[in-house]
């Protein structure tokens, strides 16, 4: 886990405000390596999808610099933003009922020539995604017949079809039961050691904990914390953010904190 | 499975247009439409090749641009029932046609090219920009203001119609009625190469983005994240098909249904992967308002109704159908 990796991905000094609000989001620094999986954390409006969707190149800023590669992000195209990128987005709305083949066909976008007319390597990307999502035996049902979690793993089937070098993903285990979380950010860890990035935005503080080589701890559109997960869950931050209802611990097979809920409101000395 | 049910609509299309030059109030004697290709002038193969064949070729071309900006648009603007007139461009044009008629010292003629048509084509490449340059924000257009704006403007075109119906003669509100109700029936050849330089560029752009149009049905973030450069892709599919539309409508006026019911026709029977839904959408909405106007011409003979009305009798009910019956649009 400790391998040093190369800088893919770095913002500076963003800022941002949506029209007609008076959230802000500021952050002076946020970068992610290749070979590793970088957990963005945060309570509700904290800023991590905004974030996320603003290294995607999805969302402008207002003010800031994104290198991908060492080059501006502004003066890539598409195309060969999407060759080195993958962009999860939380929320998928399909105007029509495509396929799971259909959705992982489409990732090869930024590598197929004319019309999206697939050839040799692209299929095996797309065998090799639905293989390592579990999606293979699906792949034949339309995206209404899917439950929420085999809809996140068929869209990022579709991402790792792209073969990106970096991978950002939005929520992607926020419907999925425990087994497959465990199965997801197993599989992130392993594309992390063959030497992709990962950013991963998820709500669930013990899998970023457990699962990621760094985390980054969003606030009110600021980061709070950043660095190995036991240097930013520390008792003092939970607290902080999160009032004082929940119990820190440490995971039996490592030196990870994770985090519980109390009881009782009121402890009894 | 793809090439087969391309070549299956192409065999209706090509059907159809074989067939209906030869239908129409006048029966037509087949050596003397062949006799007339090698010079030998004849009443016959006058009617076939310079009445008949030009008005099937506008029907085709016309029924299957319709088609294929609607469904394009269908997918732009992920609304089902969007049409190419959604966005006021038949208004526009309605406008410009009227006010040609109505008042008589804005004659002019230019090339093959009436002054009513010239006028439609003016008041809908208006409405065309008008509606862009409102709509154009600088992460790119902002689609809910252009079909907002596109129905607005489209309300602003027929109060001002209504006004020059009420201060127009009798006459003039006849033939402007006649145009509104749309028909495919004073053509020559030279009317339908005047619309090849919008209809063709704007046929193209559509075309060249039917795969890309798949990735933005899925869902603009995911299409990005994919590569597609979707600003460019909505902007481009946006302006191919007003141009399409401006140039079919000038010249046909405002045929209805078309545009929305062929696209949906295609995609219960043939999916909606969109390389498909655009060739195939294409190619049913020209068999259609060619068959429709062969219709048209014959069923009242020798009186002919205008194919609007046709293609409105027989679309409603079918569209009618599609909305009851299981599919989900």
């Amino acid at each position: 886990m400790n391998k040093p990796g190369k800088i893919i991905i770095e913002l500076n000094n963003i800022y941002h405000r949506f029209p007609g609000s008076d959230w802000e989001l500021n952050i002076s620094e946020f970068t992610l390596s290749s070979r590793k999986v970088l957990g963005i954390i945060g309570p509700n409006g904290s800023g991590k999808s905004t974030l996320l969707r603003i290294a995607a190149g999805v969302l402008e800023p207002l003010r800031g610099a994104i290198r991908l590669e060492n080059q501006e992000l502004q003066n890539l195209d598409r195309l060969t933003i999407a060759r080195h990128m993958g962009y999860l987005p939380q929320e998928v709305a399909s105007l029509y009922d495509f396929t799971v083949e259909d959705v992982v066909r489409m990732g090869r976008y930024a590598h197929t020539k004319g019309f999206g007319s697939l050839d040799h390597s692209d299929l095996d990307a797309v065998r090799y995604s639905l293989e390592i999502t579990e999606m293979d035996t699906l792949r034949k049902r339309p995206l209404s017949h899917l439950s929420g979690g085999e809809r996140k793993r068929a869209f990022l089937a579709s991402v790792l079809a792209q073969q990106p070098k970096i991978l950002l993903l939005d929520e992607p285990t926020s419907a999925l039961d425990i087994h497959y979380q465990v199965q997801f950010f197993r599989l992130l860890r392993i594309l992390a050691k063959k030497g992709m990035g990962v950013a991963v935005v998820t709500h669930d503080i013990n899998f970023a904990s457990l699962f990621s080589d760094g985390l980054m701890f969003l606030v009110e559109g600021r980061c709070i914390a950043t660095g190995p997960p036991k240097h930013v869950l520390t008792g003092e931050t939970m607290h902080l953010v999160y009032g004082k209802d929940i119990l820190m611990g440490q995971h039996p097979e490592s030196d990870r904190p994770y985090i519980l809920p109390r009881i009782f409101t009121e402890k009894k000395e | 499975m793809k090439i087969k049910t391309i070549l299956l609509y192409s065999m209706v299309f090509l059907a159809v247009a074989l067939i209906s030059p030869w239908i129409g109030p006048e029966s037509i004697d087949v050596a003397k439409v062949l006799h007339f290709i090698q010079g030998d002038i004849n009443p016959d193969g006058e009617i076939f090749w310079h009445q008949r064949v030009p008005r099937v070729l506008l029907g085709l071309l016309a029924g299957g641009g319709l088609a294929l900006v609607g469904a394009s648009f269908q997918v732009l603007f992920r609304n089902p029932l969007v049409e190419p007139f959604t966005l006021g461009m038949s208004g526009g044009s309605a406008l410009g046609a009227f006010l040609t008629i109505s008042i008589p010292s804005l004659w002019v003629v230019w090339g093959p090219l009436s002054s009513v048509q010239i006028f439609a084509l003016g008041g809908s490449a208006a409405c065309l920009a008008l509606i862009y340059s409102l709509a154009k924000r600088p992460q790119g257009m902002a689609v809910h203001t252009l079909l907002l704006a596109g129905v607005t403007i489209s309300i602003i075109c027929s109060g001002a119609i209504l006004l020059l119906t009420y201060l127009s003669n009798p006459n003039a509100i006849v033939m402007f009625q006649r145009w509104m109700m749309g028909g495919i029936d004073v053509i020559g050849y030279g009317e339908l190469v005047s619309l090849c330089p919008l209809l063709f560029p704007g046929l193209g752009l559509l075309f060249f983005h039917a795969n890309d149009l798949n990735h933005i049905a899925l869902s603009e973030e995911i299409a990005l994240g994919h590569g597609v450069a979707v600003k460019n892709v909505k902007r481009n599919v946006f302006i191919g098909g007003g141009l399409t539309t401006a140039a079919i409508v000038s010249l046909v006026g405002p045929i209805g249904f078309v545009g929305l019911i062929i696209p949906h026709s295609v995609r219960r029977l043939s999916g909606f992967d969109q390389r498909l839904v655009l060739p195939c959408s294409f190619l049913l909405g020209g068999a259609a308002l060619a068959a429709c106007d062969s219709i048209a011409r014959t069923v009242l003979a020798p009186t002919e109704l205008p194919v609007g009305i046709i293609t409105a009798i027989v679309g409603g009910p079918l569209f009618i159908y599609l909305l009851v019956s299981r599919y989900r649009i």
